[in-house]
């Protein structure tokens, strides 16, 4: 009979009973109890309601290294919901072996939220991972996790240049633009040429007029009012917009006809936005009606 | 001895249950602040009160917002000296933000003039929203632009629940210059613009302020740091405006 009351003493304080509840685990987390981590990890899970995910990421946020076992075995395997919130809990917290966990879920195929370890990456700035995620924009089979590839590059400045201009000639077209306008985020000279090459492709043109314009006047000059006169209308809107940043006088006199002229009015807006770069002031555009008009102002 | 170890089981399954398992501002403050109590009719059980100050855009956040109010509708707040205005708002969707439509519980604004720590009563009669005269996108507009997509989640399954947001500005800060209705099980939007234009989109099931850790969030965008325009002209329907949403980190 003793034994039956010790096993029940037992049972009742070693988890055998109902889960605790996420408001207790909280409590525990908060008051330093290390054996609450793993029941907020279960509640990050797919099955939970988001606000719980985000209750239980948040706990565990706030309890920082102390959780680091605990999170980094959740990153690497397990639900993919959960994975996902560890992988950006390793990244925030700047666990030590966090990149190792990132790296493993970049690589993991099964593992559909491939964007967060790339996203990761970025956060935890570790230059290992430069070379995997330039190959992760190329052949990533999922857009959203090449796009998140591409912006945690921008987050490591020069490193990242060559590696992803040395991989766009393989790239198909929707992942070179991607290549490309990152390159134009990192404003390093050495991505010029790849940019101004880039202009000669039709498919390429418009990635590569945003990005010559949002590097600026780094390195040799590029003709980017030339392409002014394309027939792509969104072409033009990327060669008025670059020759503005990029204080391109000479255009000057082909703007003043296309904020009037040009048959699509975003054309004559981005004109007139440029016009408004070279010379300082407000410059108006015509509307289809004949007014004039100052386009909106993107920059407030 | 069968009593006392029945007794004994059951407290141990009380611990096993239980031990293994606010504060109130305070009422007066400074002498600057004045009370403003009263009674929302209706009465307005779990309708919010907004407290802008005179100026501010009602579409914005507001200065503080009381609420979900108690049964009663009884409400209590202090504020310094000042112009204000006060509208009571319920939401049918049950949304503590965003436009109101049709069938959702409003007042118009109603202005308060507090002076130096004196207490003031103000009683609010709400009414039900009928029509959509002054929805900025009542039907009397006419639609010039639309864009159309899809709105999914990491894996690709459609999102129920969230709207797009478009800006006119590439920070994407304030408040959207436009906003769709919710999407519906099919994760499928359209936006209606009365205007052609540049606009930078998101997707988001939250309406203002930064997006915040737990919010399911998702920009249109090219793989950049900064965000990407949607360009969309005239008389034109830009369709697969595609985004994907995820929660917040």
């Amino acid at each position: 009979m003793l034994i039956l009351l010790a096993a029940a003493l037992l049972a009742g304080c070693s988890g055998y009973g109902p889960p605790p509840s996420l408001k207790a685990l909280e409590e525990r987390s908060a008051s330093g109890d290390a054996t609450a981590y793993d029941g907020l990890v279960s509640y990050m899970a797919k099955e939970k309601r988001q606000d719980e995910r985000s209750r239980a990421y948040i706990a565990l946020l706030k309890a920082g290294q102390n959780a680091a076992p605990t999170i980094l075995t959740a990153a690497s395997e397990g639900d993919p919901t959960q994975r996902e919130h560890a992988i950006a809990l390793a990244a925030n917290l700047k666990l030590k072996g966090g990149f190792e966990v990132a790296m493993k879920a970049l690589n993991d195929p099964s593992f559909p939220r491939r964007h967060s370890a790339a996203w990761a990456l970025g956060e935890l700035g570790d230059a290992r991972a430069i070379e995997p995620l330039a190959d992760t924009v190329e052949s990533s089979d999922r857009e959203l996790t090449a796009r998140e590839a591409a912006r945690a590059l921008a987050r490591f400045g020069k490193a990242a240049v060559l590696p992803l201009a040395a991989r766009l000639e393989k790239m198909p077209n929707k992942r070179k633009g991607y290549a490309l306008r990152v390159l134009g985020e990192l404003r390093d000279e050495r991505g010029k040429p790849y940019l101004i090459k880039a202009l000669e492709d039709p498919h390429t043109r418009e990635d590569a007029l945003w990005a010559l314009g949002t590097m600026g006047r780094i390195g040799k000059p590029s003709d980017t009012a030339f392409y002014l006169d394309d027939q792509d209308w969104r072409v033009r809107v990327e060669a008025a917009r670059a020759t503005g940043l990029l204080q391109e006088n000479a255009a000057k006199v082909k703007l003043d006809y296309l904020r009037a002229e040009d048959p699509v009015k975003a054309v004559r807006e981005w004109s007139a936005r440029a016009m408004s770069l070279l010379e300082g002031n407000p410059v108006e555009y015509k509307t289809f009606s004949g007014e004039w008009k100052i386009p909106d102002s993107l920059y407030h | 001895m069968k009593t006392a170890i029945t007794v004994l089981l059951f407290t141990t399954l009380a611990l096993s249950l239980g031990g293994c398992g606010g504060s109130k501002a305070p009422a007066g403050g400074p002498n600057a602040l004045s009370t403003i109590s009263g009674v929302a009719y209706r009465p307005a059980e779990a309708a919010t009160i907004y407290v802008y100050r005179v100026g501010d855009d009602f579409r914005g956040p507001p200065m503080t917002r009381i609420g979900p109010l108690a049964f009663d509708g009884s409400f209590s707040v202090d504020l310094p000296p000042g112009e204000y205005n006060f509208l009571l708002r319920q939401r049918a969707e049950g949304d503590d933000s965003g436009p109101v439509r049709e069938g959702d519980l409003k007042t118009d604004p109603i202005k308060v003039l507090v002076a130096d720590g004196k207490p003031i009563s103000l009683d609010l009669k709400g009414f039900i929203k009928e029509g959509n005269a002054k929805e900025s996108f009542g039907e009397e507009v006419k639609y010039k632009a639309r864009l159309e997509g899809r709105i999914t989640d990491a894996e690709g399954a459609p999102v129920e629940g969230v709207r797009v947001h478009a800006y006119d500005h590439v920070q994407m800060s304030e408040r959207p210059k436009f906003v769709s209705a919710r999407t519906g099980p099919d994760g499928r939007y359209e936006l209606n613009l009365p205007e052609g234009g540049t606009y930078y989109i998101c997707a988001r099931d939250q309406y203002g302020g930064p997006p915040k850790v737990g919010d399911l969030y998702g920009r249109y965008d090219m793989g950049t740091v900064e965000p990407s325009a949607v360009i969309v002209e005239d008389g034109n329907t830009l369709k697969d405006v595609d985004i994907t949403v995820h929660t917040v980190w």
